[in-house]
């Protein structure tokens, strides 16, 4: 199928760190951390996500008085996203052929 | 007793030299903290004006916030971090715009689109044989009509639409509502038609505001446009033509503009300003006329004229003065 933005190494980042939490409400200061991303590489990435529907935005509800700040927008995946994330993550695995991590490096020439 | 004095002057001079720099630390931390802000307001900038509140506002400003929070007694560090966040942003604000505002055309599944667009279907259908077979009946007509009408705002409102869908159901329902209110004038003989239309505009009004709100990539000219008009062109209408206005009809209209036009420029609605204005224009021309106080619309004209001919001149000249200065600046 067809996806509506390509899955590139940057998207792949963010679908993981949202994919290990499948449940979790993801803050962009957050998702910047876990992925090691700048804003300016994060945010469109997070736009596309939630346009093709995979995450959905929600503001968070708490009193900003006594929070002293501004209530933040948090994201979640959707129940299509999970499955769409996950495919995806699965055949980037596959193109790269990613069997694992790989083991020690072996002495070149083997051993005498 | 001199030793004495030079002792004291030097203590006093290290007192007021510690102020001045306690002075100068906090005036310099303060004026620094608002740098990554100063940044984001530039990013918002280049956000269209529907999108500022829920992608600046409402997202990138908190998560600047809490950026700065957690970096506290770090004022380097916060300083890097924030203006690094806000650059960022800066850079990419119109890009995230356009895809945020293809959001809601997200494309939904084949099988879901098709089930939204039959239940559609068949509220249009069963709304429109209410409104047959009210036919005989103006006020159940008009019901039916008013029926349909919101119904179609409803839809219209949804998001997952194209433009032209949206403005297509909207051109419905504004065009059932004015209907249906014409149905009730003419059925009822109605002698001050502001008494039915007024609360009409308000509650257009109201759920203009609530759509807003709930929907902002509707923006100010859907989300008020339709309802504003269904609700004020009816007045407008008869206040044109009719020479013997009761008191009542000018007094109303121009009090609902003057709240439509405040309202817009409290909230930066542009559809609002300009509906209002267009609204209070016609009242204004109108109850002038009636009152034969042509002459007075004339001169208002005129002066209207003048008055925007200088300022578009005034700013003319503020921009080829800028642009001097701007010049001058570079030449240094």
């Amino acid at each position: 199928m067809a996806r509506p933005f390509q899955i590139t190494t940057n998207v792949a980042r963010v679908l993981r760190a949202l994919v290990d939490d499948p449940t979790g409400q993801h803050y962009g200061f957050g998702l910047m951390k876990a992925t090691d991303l700048k804003s300016g590489a994060l945010y469109p990435i997070l736009a596309r996500l939630e346009a093709a529907e995979w995450i959905e935005g929600h503001r968070e509800v708490i009193d900003e008085t006594q929070a002293g700040r501004p209530a933040r927008r948090y994201y979640t995946l959707s129940a299509d996203g999970v499955v769409h994330a996950r495919q995806a993550l699965a055949e980037l695995h596959q193109a790269v052929g990613y069997r694992g991590l790989p083991g020690p490096p072996q002495p070149a020439g083997g051993v005498t | 007793v001199s030793a004495l004095k030079w002792v004291g002057g030097l203590l006093l001079a290290w007192v007021v030299l510690e102020m001045l720099k306690n002075l100068v630390l906090v005036e310099t931390a303060t004026r620094l903290e608002r740098i990554p802000y100063a940044i984001l307001r530039l990013a918002r900038r280049r956000l269209p004006v529907e999108h500022r509140k829920t992608i600046h506002d409402q997202e990138w400003l908190p998560e600047l916030v809490v950026i700065v929070r957690e970096t506290e007694g770090l004022p380097i560090t916060r300083l890097v971090r924030g203006v690094l966040y806000s650059i960022g942003l800066l850079f990419v604000a119109s890009r995230v715009s356009k895809i945020r505002a293809v959001a809601p055309l997200a494309p939904k599944s084949r099988r879901r689109r098709k089930r939204i667009k039959m239940i559609e279907a068949l509220t249009y259908a069963g709304l429109l044989a209410g409104a047959v077979v009210a036919l005989p009946w103006p006020l159940f007509e008009a019901a039916a009509l008013a029926a349909l009408g919101a119904s179609a705002a409803m839809w219209a409102a949804r998001s997952g639409l194209t433009l032209n869908g949206r403005m297509a159901r909207f051109a419905v329902a504004g065009g059932c509502n004015l209907l249906a209110i014409w149905i009730v004038l003419v059925g009822m003989n109605v002698e001050i038609i502001e008494a039915y239309t007024l609360p009409f505009a308000v509650l257009a009004l109201a759920a203009g505001l609530y759509e807003d709100r709930k929907r902002p990539y509707l923006g100010s000219w859907l989300a008020f446009g339709p309802g504003l008009v269904a609700g004020i062109s009816p007045s407008l209408a008869v206040a044109l033509v009719d020479q013997n206005p009761p008191v009542a009809r000018p007094t109303l209209l121009i009090s609902i503009a003057l709240v439509v036009i405040a309202l817009g420029m409290l909230r930066q609605q542009r559809a609002l300003v300009v509906l209002g204005s267009a609204q209070l224009v016609i009242a204004v021309s109108s109850a002038l006329l009636a009152a034969e106080l042509g002459w007075l619309l004339a001169v208002m004209v005129v002066a209207t004229s003048l008055l925007s001919g200088i300022a578009w001149r005034l700013g003319v000249l503020d921009h080829n003065l800028q642009r001097v200065r701007t010049s001058l600046a570079r030449m240094r």
